[in-house]
Parts: structure tokens; C-alpha cells; sequence
């Protein structure tokens, strides 16, 4: 068994405890904190009778060490129960639905941010302790406080409403929605050929995009910035300097390489902010995303709904950190071999 | 026999934030085809700063200050960043001290080798591969681990590595910068016999840096002893042997452990080099010179030339 | 007697000769001074009174209203100034809160070790490793509008950053090399540390503190735009942005920018705080 696989397997066992403990903390939130959720359905003048049968529904009133056993045994099954208001589909369908809409702006994102990261770390790294290196530092600061909503009002504002380059909302045209196959808007139309869609849908995904990409990409100036750095002093850059490789040759080749290495590692805490930027981008812009569909549910008192998107929240984080360890590990030969 | 290799009065400096450091102060030396030249002297001599000088890969901050370094009949620090670009690897070219670090990670050890050539010739991508196989098996190295990554081979084999590049281009020079330090001294001896071969198969010129005067001496068709950035004695091994000139030179011969003689006493040399950044006046190895006279703490010593000899010291001068 | 004049020395004399990062440090606590002056002194600075309609609603800014009225024609700038006080009080209380519970247990995890700082750890880096705003949310929409529970929800959010800082100090303090010279020359312990550790962990503590309240304002101000913090007619930064909103497109632009630039300027000051002294004490430093 090569190292790799014992790697991946070894990563994905402690996956599971990271798991557990989130559903547990879930739980605890949902449950053991003060608030009685029934009653914040259906408000203080509701017959005894009635919040009792409620409360049977939802398995209220049980022990709590009963509810917490069914709880996880549900989730193994995949089950995230059913919305308290809207009972007819189970949460993970409705999930499911609104999914696909928050990684395509998650990965818009994401595409953002590391682009501009990139660009503004590897200007600083190179010259380093210089003017433009501190305005990078400066830029990657700045950016990562510019509050979401804000600078997405303000992009709304000049490209949406006076130039009207781009769509202030939504994610699509409704005349042109392609055909559901992956519910990536982008990706179904390409894979269907429909060009006014791909363009339609294109063109909704650049604001969002840009606002939360522009906010985030500050993190990885630092990265990209530090990471350089670190390379570039490292003994092999000098070497290859010795051997007549040409300056462009070397940062390209061998540097950026080098450096993104380590990167790579962050980019899965880094994705957790991106999903908790999404949420303010997709309230800003009316995108029907994930986030827009919890702030619709608790505004709703649907706690079950609510439950059931945080735990999808907390397993889809978990998993993302295990695919990004587990492409680092492919990508770093001295883990593979 | 033509000089690959003619240092004139070269002195680099770093200019630290508060202190100027003269690392290398006036040094002049040749080195001539086919000869394998020692550089010797304690940590912070400044012999890697001269090695460094040697291709302008001097660091940040220093800088070469004054002199020449006429390589192949062409003085270096009058060539543009191109041209200079192009000398390296191909010319001259550089054995590191650490072969775990002087190698990319993330590339197999059979690609870097072609990089290197291929930046330098108009071979193809296969004629590359093929000469670089080539290399590999002259350094002793099995032609399949081409497509090893440099943490898969030994220290040992990292540093043959790094010599079959220096040696892809035939260069008319090679500097080798503390070259088995890092090594055992099984694989030292190894790779010692591999410059000798080196030489004789490609007359390669070979600079070889190190602190261990040992290895220095059992190697070398001449030696430069370099003490505080100065070059204090330069001439053949034999001669150094036997009349060592200068009384650093004295007392680094008599510090090497002689492992005939039994119950021998660990000789060192009592006191510490001096502070580049605030030398003393006179001679720098005053404070520590056995022979020291008075003129030794008052004025610079002359650079003398006796027998083909250089020597930097009060002893052979004419006093004023 | 300068301001100066109270740091220690060697503090200072670090900050003026560290180029930019001095900049950012001295920028940065002016900020953070100048939002502590308007929430302390926000009664005598405010012209209106930031809860009751002062004038004709959305009026653009004038000299009668310096910064315009906002839906309901409240004032924005006396909302904008008794609003610090606002997150001023949700961020003080959640980060002693979160201290209180993280700075605790780290001490033990570190100092303790073995099976104890295994589950801690792993416990506290999950919590970590979950994105902080839709936690946030979760424990504010079970607990509910208000202030003092907005500073609930924020505290569970941090207490995995003031851990991890404190255990790792502690657990380099352990191995650390200069504690035993220290008892070596025979130096008495509570000299250890108060010479040694406790300088240390204040700068540590304060780099850590100013990175992530500036987070926290940020992450407060989320909150409040997504309607999960303070209750009507609490002055604050964010539900004044969320309420400004509707009227933002069609150009009515001062009820949402002021208060937005308002929170980027606070989390800017903490940031630049924090970020400077992160560099010139030795960087390394990661909330």
C-alpha cells in the first residue's frame, strides 16, 4: 500500500471524529439552549393541546439522550427529518434544490480570490521590505474588512443601475434557465450548448462573484506573499540562479510551484469563510443559495429545516478539508512516494 | 598554461544597517587549466563570499566593491545581467555546500539536470535526456533514477546530482563550496575522487572551498589560506606543507589531529576572529599571531611575492 | 507627560523603527481610540436623538443633518454614533466571554496534556475549522434578537481562537529553553514570570485580541444585516445598512454607506492593530 492511500485513509478516519463532534455541538445548540421552538411557531396564545401534539411530533418530549440517539441515527441514514412548516419533502430534498446555487458562487469565489491573491502576493514577494510589497500588505488588510454587503451595494450600484453592464439579482434569466442536469447553471449550459443561458448565467455570476471574491482574496495575498518569500530564500533558488536559469524561469517554474505547495493547505480553512461570505452574498444579491434559504427558514421558525441545513453546512465543510489534504498530499511528492 | 581563472584586488563588502562588513578585502589570486586550487580559513573568512563573487551571486546586501574577475579572459563584473546569465552553468558553474536543500523538491532530479542544459544549448528535449542519463552514470549514478525526486536519494547521491549538473556544460571552471560538509567521510573520499576524474576527463578547473584543511591539502595543486576576508597565503600544497609562510597558515597545519601519533594533545588557535564590522588596525591576526612584532599592530602588512609564493605578513617585508 | 511616555520603552523605540508596520500600528490605535471617545462620549456628541424620528425621512445630508435621515427619518449620525456604543458593548461582552471559557481551558489542555488536550484540542478545532458566521447564526436564531444574546453567539464563535493561543503559549513556554536557563542561574519563579512570560503573553495576547475583534465586528455586523442581532430601535452599524438597503438602488445612498464605512473603519482600525504589532513582534502569530 503506497503511502498516499494509507495517507488518504488515515485523513479520512479523523474525519469522522470532526463530524460527530459538529452534530453534537448542532444539537446542542438546537436543543439545550434556552428558546422552546415550538412556541416560537406558534406563539403564546396556542392551546396546551396543541403544543403538546407539536412537541410529539418533533420528538420533544423525550429525554434528551433519546432525542440526541435518534438524532445521529437519523443523520447516518442521511435523514435530515422534514420541515416543521412545509412538511411534505424532506430537508435534504429542499437542500438539495438550493445547493447547487452556492457552489457556483462559492467556486466564483473562489476563482476570484485566488486570481487576485495570486497576482498581489507574488508583486509583494518578490520585493519584499519595498513600497509595493507594503501596499500589498496594506490591500490584503483593507480588502478582507470591506463589509460584503456594502461593496456589493456599491458594485450593484454602478454596474447594475449606471451602466447596466450587469444584473443587480438573481442567478439566471427565467426565459433562459437550461436543463436541470448537475443545477450548476454554467456548467448545464455548456454541457447542453445553450449559449444564451451560459451567457445569462455568466453574467449574473460576476458581481457576486467579484464583491466575494475581492473580499476574501486578501488571505491569500499573505499566503502567496509569505510563501514566496520563504521559497525564494530557500538554498535551491540560489542553485538554480548558479546554473544561468533566467530570473522568469525560476519564479515560474520553480518558486510560484514551490510556494503554492503550502498553500494549498490553507485552502481549506479558507473555504470555510467563503461559505460564511456566501451567505452575506447571497442575501445581498438575491441568489438562491443555501444562505438565503437558512435566513428564509429561521425567519420562519422552521427549526427542524434550519437544524438540518447547519448539520449539511457542517458535513460539506468537513468533507471539502478532506478532499483539499488529500489533493495536497497528492500534489507534494515527498507524501506520495 | 593560460588562467581560466585571474582574481585582481577584489574586495566585497555587505552594508548591514548599521555596519559595513568587509567580508572580502583585496584579494588577488589565478587559477590555470586543469588545476584544482584549495581555498582554506575558518567560518566567516569570507571564502564563500568570494565563491559567491565569483559568479556575482554576491546576496542582498552585499556588493562587490572593487577589483577584477577576469574569467576566460573576460572580466565579469563589466558583463550585462544576460550575458553574465549565460556564463553560469556554462563556463563556471557551482557545487553547493547542502545538497538536501540546492535541489527543487517538487522536480524530478533527471528534469532539473535537462533544464540546465537545455538552457543553455539547442539540444533537443531526447538528445538531453540522453546526455543527462549520460551524466549520471559518469557521477556514478544509475541511469533510472532519473525520474527519482531528490528525497528519494542519499545525501551522498544528491551531491552527485548537483556535480553532474555543474559538470553538463563543460564548464572551464567549477567552484566547489564546501562540498562534503554535510557528507560522512566515506562518501567524502567518494566524491573527492570524483573531482579528481572530473579533471582529468573534462580539464575542468576546480575551485574547492572548504574549512577542512585536511581534505584541502590532499587535493589541491595549490592552496589559498584566506583569514578575515584577507587572502594571508597562496601557493602550491607541497610548498605549503612543507614552509608554510605565513603564521595562521602555522598553526592551522598543527591543529590537524595526526592519527599516528598517539595521546596528542587537540591544538586550536587561542582567540577569535575579529569583528569585520570594526577591525583591528595592523594586520587583522595580530591579536592572535604567535610572531607578532610591533609594526603588526600598527600598519596594514604588504603583499609579497617570494618564489612564486604570495604572502601577506610583516615577517618577509621590508620594515619601514 | 506623552502618551509615550507610559508604554515601555522598548516597545516603542520597536514601533518607530519598523517602517510601515509602525504606520499601521499607530493608525490603527487612533482609530480604535477615536470609536472608544465617540461611544464614551456619545451623549455629548450626538446632535439628535438616535431612536426618535428627528426629521423628514431620507433627506440627503445637509447642514441640519450632517449625514441624512435614514426610512424613518432618524438621524444618521447620531444612529452612527450611539451605534459604536452598540458594538462596542457586544464586543467587549463576547470577548470576555469567549476569553472566559477559552483562555481556561487552554491553560489546562496546554499545561495538562495527555487525553484531556487530546479531546480539547480536537473538540476546539472542529468548532474552529466551521465557518464562523453561519455559527453565529445558528446560536442566534435559537437564542434569539438582543444584545446581550448577539454577544452569546459571538463569544461560542471565538472561544476556539482564544484557546488554541493560550495552549500553544503555554506548550512553547514548557519546552522553552529560556525558562530553564532562567532556573538555571537560579532565578526565583515569580521573577520567571514576571520578567519573562507574562511580557510575552501580553503581546501575544494583544496581537490576538485586535485580529480577532476586528473579525467579530465584521461578524457582528453580518449578523445585523442579516436581522439576527439587536432588537428595533437599537442604534447599530449593520440593521441600519439592512434597512437602508431598499433605498440604495435607487439612490438613495447615505442610510447604507455611512454605517458600512463606519464598520469598515473599526474593523480597519483593529486590523492594522493588530496586523502591525503581529509583524514587528515577530509575526507567527495566526488567529
Amino acid at each position: 500500500m503506497t503511502s498516499l492511500r494509507v495517507y488518504i485513509i488515515t485523513r479520512a478516519l479523523l474525519t469522522i471524529p470532526m463530524i460527530f463532534i459538529l452534530l453534537t455541538l448542532v444539537f446542542v445548540i438546537m436543543r439545550i439552549l434556552p428558546g422552546n421552538p415550538v412556541l416560537a411557531i406558534v406563539g403564546m396564545k396556542a392551546t396546551p393541546e396543541l403544543i403538546e401534539s407539536l412537541e410529539k411530533q418533533l420528538g420533544l418530549d423525550k429525554p434528551w439522550w433519546v432525542q440526541y440517539i435518534d438524532y445521529i441515527s437519523n443523520l447516518l441514514r442521511g435523514d435530515l427529518g422534514r420541515s416543521m412548516i412545509w412538511g411534505r419533502r424532506p430537508v435534504i430534498a429542499e437542500i438539495m434544490d438550493r445547493f447547487p446555487a452556492t457552489v457556483e458562487l462559492t467556486i466564483g469565489g473562489f476563482i476570484v480570490s485566488v486570481i487576485l491573491g495570486l497576482v498581489t502576493g507574488v508583486i509583494a514577494g518578490v520585493k519584499p521590505g519595498g513600497k509595493i510589497d507594503a501596499t500589498m500588505r496594506i490591500y490584503s488588510i483593507v480588502v478582507y474588512t470591506l463589509f460584503i454587503p456594502l461593496i456589493g451595494m456599491i458594485l450593484q450600484y454602478i454596474f447594475g443601475v449606471q451602466l447596466k453592464l450587469f444584473p443587480v439579482g438573481g442567478r439566471i434569466d427565467p426565459l433562459v434557465t437550461p436543463e436541470h442536469i448537475t443545477g450548476l447553471y454554467v456548467l448545464d449550459a455548456i454541457l447542453t450548448l445553450n449559449f444564451p443561458a451560459l451567457i445569462s448565467a455568466l453574467k449574473h455570476l460576476v458581481l457576486p462573484s467579484f464583491t466575494l471574491g475581492l473580499v476574501l482574496s486578501g488571505v491569500y495575498t499573505r499566503l502567496v506573499r509569505s510563501s514566496l518569500i520563504e521559497v525564494l530564500s530557500q538554498d535551491f533558488i540560489r542553485a538554480c540562479r548558479s546554473r544561468g536559469l533566467s530570473e522568469r524561469v525560476i519564479l515560474y517554474k520553480h518558486a510560484l510551484k514551490n510556494a503554492l505547495v503550502p498553500i494549498l493547505t490553507m485552502m481549506g480553512l479558507q473555504f470555510a469563510l467563503l461559505l460564511a461570505g456566501a451567505v452575506l452574498t447571497e442575501t445581498t444579491f438575491s441568489w438562491p443559495g443555501m444562505g438565503t434559504f437558512l435566513m428564509e427558514r429561521i425567519a420562519y421558525r422552521d427549526f427542524t429545516t434550519v437544524q438540518g441545513t447547519i448539520v449539511f453546512y457542517a458535513v460539506f465543510v468537513a468533507l471539502i478539508s478532506l478532499v483539499v489534504d488529500v489533493v495536497y498530499a497528492y500534489v507534494d511528492p515527498r507524501i506520495r512516494y | 598554461m593560460k588562467n581560466v581563472l585571474e582574481v585582481k584586488n577584489l574586495s566585497v563588502y555587505y552594508y548591514a544597517k548599521r555596519a559595513v562588513i568587509k567580508a572580502v578585502e583585496n584579494v588577488s589570486f589565478s587559477i590555470g587549466e586543469g588545476e584544482i586550487v584549495g581555498l582554506v580559513g575558518e567560518s566567516g573568512c569570507g571564502k564563500s563570499t568570494l565563491a559567491s563573487a565569483l559568479m556575482r551571486l554576491v546576496p542582498h546586501p552585499g556588493k562587490i566593491v572593487s577589483g577584477e574577475i577576469i574569467l576566460n579572459g573576460k572580466n565579469i563584473l563589466e558583463l550585462s545581467d544576460e550575458e553574465i546569465r549565460r556564463i553560469r552553468g556554462s563556463v563556471v558553474s557551482m557545487v553547493f555546500q547542502d545538497p538536501m536543500t540546492c535541489l527543487d523538491p517538487l522536480m524530478r532530479i533527471g528534469d532539473q539536470i535537462v533544464e540546465t542544459i537545455l538552457a543553455h544549448t539547442d539540444m533537443s528535449s531526447e538528445e538531453a535526456k540522453k546526455y543527462a542519463m549520460e551524466l549520471l552514470e559518469i557521477v556514478g549514478i544509475k541511469r533510472d533514477r532519473y525520474y527519482d525526486y531528490p528525497h528519494q536519494l542519499s545525501g551522498g547521491m544528491r551531491q552527485r546530482v548537483m556535480i553532474a549538473m555543474a559538470v553538463a556544460l563543460k564548464p572551464k571552471l567549477i567552484i566547489a563550496d564546501e562540498p562534503t560538509t554535510a557528507l560522512d567521510v566515506i562518501v567524502q573520499d567518494q566524491i573527492m575522487d570524483l573531482f579528481k576524474e572530473l579533471r582529468d576527463k573534462f580539464k575542468t578547473s576546480i575551485l574547492v572551498i572548504s574549512h577542512d584543511i585536511a581534505l584541502i591539502l590532499e587535493i589541491s595543486d595549490k592552496v589559498g589560506v584566506m583569514y578575515a576576508g584577507h587572502l594571508v597565503e597562496f601557493s602550491s600544497s607541497e610548498e605549503l606543507i612543507e614552509n608554510p609562510l605565513h603564521p595562521y597558515t602555522r598553526e592551522l597545519l598543527k591543529a590537524i589531529p595526526n592519527i599516528e601519533i598517539e595521546d596528542q594533545k587537540l591544538v586550536s588557535i587561542p582567540g577569535s576572529p575579529p569583528d569585520l564590522s570594526n577591525p583591528p588596525p595592523g594586520c587583522l591576526f595580530h591579536p592572535r599571531c604567535p610572531c607578532r612584532m610591533d609594526i603588526c599592530c600598527k600598519d596594514a602588512p604588504p603583499k609579497l611575492t617570494i618564489n612564486g609564493r604570495l604572502v601577506e605578513c610583516w615577517l618577509y617585508g621590508d620594515k619601514p | 507627560m506623552r502618551i509615550i511616555d507610559l508604554l515601555p520603552k522598548r516597545v516603542w523605540e520597536k514601533v518607530r523603527d519598523a517602517g510601515i508596520d509602525g504606520y499601521m500600528v499607530v493608525i490603527g490605535a487612533i482609530i480604535v481610540v477615536f470609536f472608544i471617545f465617540i461611544a464614551v462620549f456619545a451623549d455629548f456628541i450626538s446632535p439628535y436623538d438616535p431612536i426618535s424620528p428627528a426629521g423628514p425621512a431620507v433627506t440627503p445630508p445637509s447642514p441640519e443633518y450632517p449625514l441624512g435621515t435614514d426610512s424613518i427619518g432618524r438621524d444618521v449620525l447620531s444612529r452612527l454614533i450611539y451605534g459604536t456604543r452598540t458594538i462596542m458593548m457586544v464586543i467587549i461582552i463576547s470577548t470576555l466571554l469567549s476569553m472566559a471559557i477559552g483562555i481556561p481551558l487552554g491553560l489546562i489542555s496546554g499545561y495538562v496534556g495527555g487525553k484531556i488536550d487530546r479531546v480539547l484540542s480536537i473538540i476546539m478545532d472542529s468548532i474552529y475549522a466551521f465557518p464562523g458566521l453561519i455559527l453565529a447564526i445558528a446560536v442566534a436564531a435559537v437564542l434569539g434578537p438582543g444584545t446581550y444574546n448577539t454577544s452569546i453567539s459571538l463569544a461560542v464563535v471565538y472561544i476556539p481562537t482564544y484557546f488554541r493561543m493560550i495552549r500553544g503559549h503555554v506548550l512553547s513556554l514548557r519546552e522553552s529553553l529560556f525558562i530553564e536557563a532562567a532556573r538555571a542561574i537560579g532565578a526565583k519563579s515569580s521573577r520567571i514570570i514576571l520578567k519573562y512570560i507574562l511580557p510575552n503573553t501580553l503581546f501575544i495576547v494583544t496581537v490576538v485580541f485586535s485580529l480577532n475583534v476586528a473579525d467579530a465586528v465584521l461578524t457582528e455586523a453580518g449578523l445585523s444585516f442579516l436581522g439576527l442581532s439587536v432588537v428595533s430601535p437599537t442604534p447599530d452599524w449593520g440593521f441600519d445598512l439592512k434597512n437602508g438597503q431598499r433605498y440604495f438602488l435607487s439612490g438613495y445612498w447615505w442610510p447604507v454607506t455611512f454605517p458600512g464605512l463606519a464598520i469598515i473603519l473599526l474593523a480597519l482600525g483593529f486590523g492594522l492593530l493588530g496586523e502591525g504589532l503581529n509583524s514587528i513582534l515577530g509575526g507567527g502569530e495566526r488567529t
